[in-house]
């Protein structure tokens, strides 16, 4: 142990020497540390108690060299046979036995039932099929070492004859002698004795005469195999639910009778049990059609998809967090692309419109139709998952081009959709083919013009209706009654506004021809007010936004001119309930107060701006689609101008856009029909005081106005103090 | 109508590191299969045993719960499998890219 210690501070005091052999002549000198151990026992009390390696050397190879026991075949000593083996098959006690090693056999015969009679050579394949015998005892470990003593154990066995022989004599006076002797005196008495005399008759008998025959017959072994059966309390239990709902529907057809027949025709019909079960044996076809196989697919390729897009769906779902303490954050405000929806069914054709499921916003509805006037298509909804960018999970077909669809909060498995027709259809989606819930009608419905916009309200806990806008300036309300009819009762029709209105400043209109085209524009948009409940903005083709009520049924409340041309969209701002953006066919997105009559922002764009959106958690941070360039503004940063501008390969017009509820992706819609889906990165992190930043902001906006600034600070005091 | 369900079969093995796919009866005997008939009849009868242990699991914890899909991930595949009364559907893909 000394001579260990000093070696090893002779190692450490030379470091400069080559680290290889260092840890070489370390392991060895580890290896010599065991032997010098093995030479040392521990004697305590004159016992010895070294401890033993902890690795037993054997234990290396243990996993190849062991075989379960029922396999290995022991080679077994023959003895002397002294009696003919019973079975015919000596030639086949000779052939390799396959009696398993933990099997014992009496005598030491070997007596071959195992093998196949019919065949040859039973080669070592055979083995696999012929299943182990379920009962083994387990293999005990081969004896590393021999107990200096060894306990044996002699007993009787059974006897077994060898050879018996009966004797036909006994001794006189034993008891076996005696019986036999009574025995014999009663045989004379009945032969040759005085029971002779006893009554007899002769009788003739005959006996059948049995024909028989020998024959050969070959039966082939039946193979054999040992197999799993499970079943378990709830498989029993599903069995019995399940004949208990079949037996009471066979009930009605118990007695078959006939007419003028006798009683025993009479009879109960054979409730044939089995065939029922039997009965689903269904074909291949059958089988892969049912809607249970399309769930099932379903399911499958949306963990498919998920191999390719892994990476993608993590960025989507944000797993992948953002350092918000990191040095070298550049705002930028990058779009990743993530991947685009589309799919055959859908190439080229415009997207109309998009909804959310307001209970799981992985789902989304999307409606194709069309996008100029010249254009034919048949009107399409797909209906895509997140989790499954490759293909959408369900496809409908219609005739008509749609316009507008929107999902329910109450039945989030019904989606409303209107149709450049007019027509207005309430589609439940759980089914793969299409099931229309209601549909409206021709007698309560008038509009033959496309339908623009549908949105879900409800009145109260239990019922809901639709809302739409049409070309032709109506808003409709339908509801669906309990005869499943879907009546349409007007709200309100916009009309025209003639004369100056406030908004913003717009070129006079020619007043030479005094009769007008339409009375009624068309209402493109609609968005419900956030705080009163009754309260609906209108966006028209003629660029004004209607304030209307669901009170007054014939006029407008407010109107206001907000762009020189269709208004296509309008949406308020999450963080501030009484800032509304609108944008339209003039390239201008406008911002408005609720309460002052001038706009108080203009952002020009590049095109007809189609679609707006406020980002959720960045209250100054706003998205808009014009033309085939995505544009990004921040409002705290610069309002002349975008602080980043997308723009799309190709002649396509961007139609929609939508921020995901986490504010970190967007969803992009376009003519030729794909939803593109992108990760919103490298923006300013949010500010903590959203509202108030916001409020800087647009203050900041419109300092060159000192009048409108004290107007809106003023506009505030009062919504302040009378809590609005 | 037959040619849907082929049309959908031949889309998930088009999808990428999909390897095969094989439909199981409730028999246990592969009706539709992209892989050989040993390897099919093997996935068949081991899979089925697996699918009925977990069915079982999912039923004693939740009796009003059933099995609807189950994926086995090893090192070099993972196999999906969505079971049903009438059929098992298995697809085994590729894990490393």
């Amino acid at each position: 142990m000394s001579q260990e210690s000093s070696s090893n501070t002779s190692a450490s005091t030379e470091p400069s020497k080559a680290s290889v052999s260092d840890t070489t002549s370390r392991g060895s000198k580890a290896a010599n540390f065991m032997e010098n151990r093995e030479m040392y026992r521990i004697v305590e009390n004159d016992i010895d108690c070294t401890p033993d390696n902890i690795v037993d050397p054997d234990y290396v190879t243990m996993e190849e060299t062991f075989s379960h026991a029922a396999f290995e075949s022991r080679p077994r000593a023959r003895s002397e046979v002294f009696k003919e083996p019973k079975s015919k098959s000596k030639s086949a006690a000779d052939m390799g036995m396959k009696v398993y090693a933990t099997t014992i056999s009496l005598d030491d015969i070997h007596i071959d039932h195992t093998s196949n009679t019919e065949e040859g050579f039973t080669s070592d394949q055979q083995d696999l099929e012929i299943a182990p015998s379920a009962f083994y005892l387990p293999k005990t470990k081969p004896i590393m070492s021999y107990p200096p003593e060894i306990l044996v154990v002699l007993t009787e066995t059974e006897t077994c004859f060898l050879f018996e022989m009966p004797s036909y004599s006994y001794d006189k006076g034993s008891p076996e002698g005696n019986t036999v002797e009574e025995e014999n005196e009663f045989y004379q008495y009945i032969t040759v004795g005085k029971g002779k005399n006893r009554k007899m008759v002769t009788e003739e008998t005959q006996t059948k005469e049995c024909v028989s025959q020998s024959r050969h017959t070959l039966a082939t072994r039946p193979q054999k195999k040992n197999a799993i059966a499970f079943a378990s309390l709830w498989d029993m239990h599903d069995t019995y639910a399940r004949l208990a709902r079949i037996r009471p529907e066979e009930k009605p057809d118990e007695m078959v009778m006939y007419q003028s027949a006798a009683p025993t025709l009479l009879r109960k019909k054979k409730v044939n049990l089995d065939a029922l079960v039997e009965n689903n044996e269904k074909s291949v076809e059958q089988i892969l059609n049912t809607s249970q196989f399309l769930d099932a697919v379903l399911l499958t390729e949306r963990v498919l998809a998920t191999l390719e897009y892994s990476d993608a769906q993590k960025k989507f779902r944000g797993l992948i967090r953002l350092d918000a303490l990191s040095l070298d954050l550049i705002y930028v405000y990058t779009m990743k692309p993530l991947w685009t929806l589309e799919c055959e069914e859908s190439q080229n054709r415009p997207i109309s419109s998009i909804s959310f499921n307001s209970k799981n916003n992985n789902i989304l509805a999307v409606a194709h139709g069309k996008f100029t006037y010249a254009e034919h298509y048949n009107g399409l909804v797909c209906i895509w998952c997140t989790k499954n960018p490759c293909k959408p999970e369900r496809i409908y077909n219609f005739q008509d081009p749609l316009t507008s669809v929107a999902f329910s909060e109450k039945n989030p498995n019904w989606l409303a959709c209107g149709f450049s027709n007019g027509d207005v259809l309430i589609l439940d989606i759980t089914s793969y083919s299409i099931k229309t819930i209601a549909k409206s009608k021709r007698d309560t419905n008038p509009c033959f013009e496309p339908i623009w916009t549908a949105s879900w309200r409800s009145i109260d806990k239990d019922n809901q209706y639709v809302i739409t806008t049409c070309q032709d300036g109506r808003i409709n309300k339908f509801t669906s009654t309990k005869t499943h009819d879907f009546i349409c009762t007007p709200l309100m029709r916009i009309s025209t506004v003639e004369g100056k209105m406030k908004g913003m400043e717009a070129p006079r209109q020619c007043i030479k021809e005094d009769v007008p085209i339409t009375r009624y524009p068309a209402a493109l948009c609609m968005k419900w007010h956030p705080k009163i409940e009754h309260i609906y903005l209108v966006g028209t083709d003629e660029g004004c936004i209607h304030k209307c009520s669901t009170h007054y049924l014939n006029q407008h409340m407010d109107v206001f001119r907000a762009h020189a041309g269709p208004v296509y969209s309008i949406q308020f701002s999450p963080f501030m309930r009484t800032l509304l953006a609108s944008c339209g066919a003039d390239s201008a997105i406008r911002l408005w107060i609720e309460g002052i009559d001038d706009v108080i922002l203009t952002m020009m764009c590049p095109a007809a701006v189609y679609d707006i959106a406020f980002c959720p958690v960045n209250s100054t941070i706003l998205l808009s689609a014009s033309g085939n360039v995505l544009s990004i503004w921040d409002l705290r940063r610069k309002t002349h101008m975008p602080c980043a501008e997308y723009s799309f390969p190709g002649q396509i017009v961007l139609t929609y856009i939508k921020f995901s509820p986490s504010g970190d992706n967007v969803f992009v819609g376009d003519t030729l029909g794909r939803v593109h889906t992108f990760h919103l990165e490298d923006t300013p992190i949010p500010p903590f005081y959203q509202k108030k930043l916001l409020d800087e902001t647009i203050k900041r906006a419109i300092c060159t106005r000192p009048q409108l600034l004290r107007q809106l600070e003023k506009l505030e005091k009062f919504r302040e103090k009378f809590g609005q | 109508m037959a040619t849907e369900v082929e049309e959908t079969i031949k889309r998930i093995q088009a999808h990428k590191g999909v390897i095969g796919v094989v439909i199981v009866n409730h028999e246990g005997i592969p009706i539709k299969s992209s892989l050989d008939n040993a390897t099919s009849v093997l996935y068949a009868g081991l899979i089925g045993q697996l699918t009925e242990k977990a069915k079982n699991v999912v039923r004693e914890m939740d009796s009003t719960n059933e099995l609807t899909f189950l994926r086995a991930r090893s090192r070099r595949h993972e196999i999906l499998i969505a079971p049903d009364r009438e059929f098992i559907l298995i697809v085994i893909q590729n894990t490393s890219d």
